[in-house]
């Protein structure tokens, strides 16, 4: 009971307990017609915003807590959704040449766990280099893992892509997305938690203020005895490990996966998400997935101009905020203390 | 034989393409210390400018000539009304390149909007479009292309080492604040090294538009390898920029013509791999590592 009252002393885990809660109870209200009439495409969406937010705060390790730049997350997400796909298909991969599958909670493990080996191989090249080279080293990186995606037809179908991806369910219960509405939903909303609580436990660890060492100044962080490169690798490792779970997820949710999705272009969304919502904290990553997540929905309907709005809207948020982007949200949370900030003073 | 020289023509052409894209990623780099992502749209803008000049009936050298200064403007404009902001509000070096990424998704759906989305045949710019070398054919755009490209090198050395203006540009590239003190307005120099960076990237676009067909995809199927490229030379460095292009054109095609065409992509990213893995710095020794 002390225990408890101790969690709850503090302001920001009541925070993070009411959004919890609030998440938890959107389904109920939604089945109630309370908001949004039940519709399975907000269920998608939220499902989206989710598994963005995982990968988002992946980044954010790499980004935010050790000041490395990557602009080839795509391709760990790739690696996470081809991985688990061609582990778990019953007609292609394992399934084709061994006949074995695994079940798809299982092959989405295992291949984020791949994406983490091949995030830290990365990083042994990439842990020598200046911000400039990394960034060039990770977009060759992304195009890399697109060329093998898309010309070894054999394994992946090339550009067609890979239909009818098996759906999760464990002991049987199962989280289909066309069958149950909100299923698949919870099941995001567990590892997005689990994920959070994660990286927030690795960031406060040793290891965590060894990344933050590292970003703020090299040279001093190895005078003070952090092994620059080996932390290093890991920050690419275990970012790799959240970006590929991510991918798995969003391959078993929509059930269909292409070269296509994991171009240049979803690496810099990424960064956008991670830039929006600001960067080097928890609610960063789950701001911007949802703010971008929502803006990209929104502008679904202006159909050949969406990207071109895209871009536009890009622009004026970097040029007008002193900050960058990130400065939007400090000012908001500014604000809001500034705001309430009374008995403070 | 025949084979070989076509094939070595092609190389080249391309080369000098990358070559292009290439040098404008080193000026800017050199210049401002910022990495240019929207360099490869912009070829692809500039290209589309001359080609729809063509199509008003103007003769090829105005389009061409057109189309350079406009390029010029817009890349001059993209340093002053954008880049600039970001850089006096202190902006951390990842908001400078988000920034050049929305452009170039904002200039190549701009394009997509305006010429819409299918590929346009470039008009030949010879009536008579084939010569002979040896008992080889040839088209003559591929050696105009060429030899423009060579041009434009051979002037852009020139214009930096021997007139003042480009000696200003050199020394507010090596220390802005020494050359600010010696009377050099630095802003101006990093703007007209951004112009002259488009600049360069239309002249390319324009001239590999009669081998390519012109489409709003063109920067970005050209963007990667001329990275590829400007990485191998030696980022930041011109002659390696150029190098490095020409190296990556005759690797693609020499690939493609006698190994498999499945495997050139494969074969120029995995060069590049290796040269970040074994040798960051390129064949010009570029200052890549950390401290």
């Amino acid at each position: 009971m002390e225990k408890i009252k101790q969690i709850f002393s503090s302001k920001r885990n009541l925070v993070f307990t009411a959004v919890v809660a609030l998440l938890i109870l959107i389904p109920v209200m939604m089945e109630n017609n309370i908001i949004f009439k039940q519709s399975k495409y907000v269920y998608l969406l939220l499902c989206l915003i989710g598994i963005y937010t995982i990968a988002t705060s992946g980044l954010d390790i790499v980004f935010g807590y050790t000041g490395q730049i990557s602009f080839g997350h795509a391709g760990f997400f790739c690696i996470g959704a081809y991985g688990s796909v061609l582990l778990s298909h019953s007609e292609w991969g394992l399934g084709k040449y061994m006949g074995v599958t695994l079940p798809p909670l299982a092959s989405i493990l295992t291949a984020a766990v791949l994406a983490a080996v091949i995030g830290a191989l990365l990083a042994f090249p990439a842990s020598k280099l200046v911000f400039h080279f990394l960034s060039l080293l990770t977009i060759a990186f992304n195009q890399l893992m697109l060329l093998v995606v898309a010309n070894f037809a054999g394994l992946t179908n090339g550009y067609v892509g890979i239909t009818r991806v098996p759906q999760i369910s464990i002991f049987g219960f199962s989280f289909n997305t066309v069958s149950s509405k909100y299923n698949y939903y919870f099941l995001v909303l567990f590892f997005v938690i689990l994920f959070l609580i994660i990286k927030e436990n690795i960031v406060h660890s040793r290891i965590g203020r060894g990344f933050i060492a590292i970003r703020e100044n090299v040279m001093a962080a190895n005078g003070c005895g952090v092994n620059i490169k080996s932390y290093k690798i890991m920050s690419f490792a275990i970012s790799a490990f959240y970006v590929g779970f991510a991918g798995g997820l969003y391959a078993h949710m929509v059930g269909f996966i292409s070269p296509d999705t994991f171009v240049q272009n979803t690496s810099v969304i990424f960064i956008t998400m991670l830039l929006f919502g600001g960067s080097g904290n928890l609610a960063g990553p789950v701001i911007g997935a949802a703010v971008i997540t929502v803006i990209q929905e929104g502008l679904q309907s202006l159909s050949d101009y969406r990207m071109l709005v895209y871009g536009i809207f890009i622009l004026i948020i970097i040029l007008f905020q002193p900050q960058g982007i990130s400065g939007l949200s400090k000012d908001i949370s500014g604000f809001i203390r500034r705001s309430g900030g009374g008995k403070r003073a | 034989m025949n084979m070989f020289i076509s094939v070595l023509i092609g190389g080249l052409v391309l080369g000098c393409t990358y070559g292009m894209l290439s040098l404008g990623y080193s000026l800017i780099y050199q210049a401002s210390g910022y990495m240019n992502f929207t360099q490869p749209n912009l070829l692809m803008f500039g290209a589309f400018i001359a080609w729809q000049c063509l199509e008003y009936g103007m003769p090829f050298p105005v389009a061409l000539m057109f189309a350079v200064i406009i390029m010029f403007i817009i890349g001059w404009m993209m340093e002053r009304f954008v880049i600039r902001i970001l850089v006096n509000k202190k902006a951390k070096n990842v908001y400078v390149v988000l920034t050049t990424l929305a452009l170039s998704i904002i200039l190549e759906n701009a394009a997509m909007l305006i010429w819409d989305a299918r590929p346009h045949y470039f008009p030949a710019i010879f009536r008579n479009s084939v010569m002979k070398i040896g008992s080889a054919t040839v088209s003559k755009e591929s050696i105009l292309c060429i030899t423009v490209a060579v041009c434009a090198m051979v002037i852009l050395q020139f214009f930096l080492n021997k007139t003042k203006f480009g000696t200003a540009m050199r020394a507010a590239a090596q220390n802005k604040t020494a050359a600010s003190c010696m009377g050099i307005n630095v802003n101006k120099t990093i703007g007209v090294t951004y112009g002259i960076a488009g600049a360069l990237a239309c002249l390319g676009g324009v001239l590999v538009a009669p081998t390519l067909y012109v489409s709003y995809q063109l920067g970005t199927q050209l963007s990667a390898k001329s990275f590829a490229g400007a990485v191998i030379g030696g980022y930041g460095n011109i002659y390696g920029a150029i190098v490095g292009a020409i190296l990556i054109g005759l690797l693609e095609t020499f690939v493609s013509a006698y190994v498999s065409s499945a495997y050139k992509e494969f074969i120029v990213y995995g060069v590049m791999i290796l040269f970040m893995i074994f040798k960051p710095s390129g064949i010009f020794n570029a200052k890549v590592y950390e401290v």
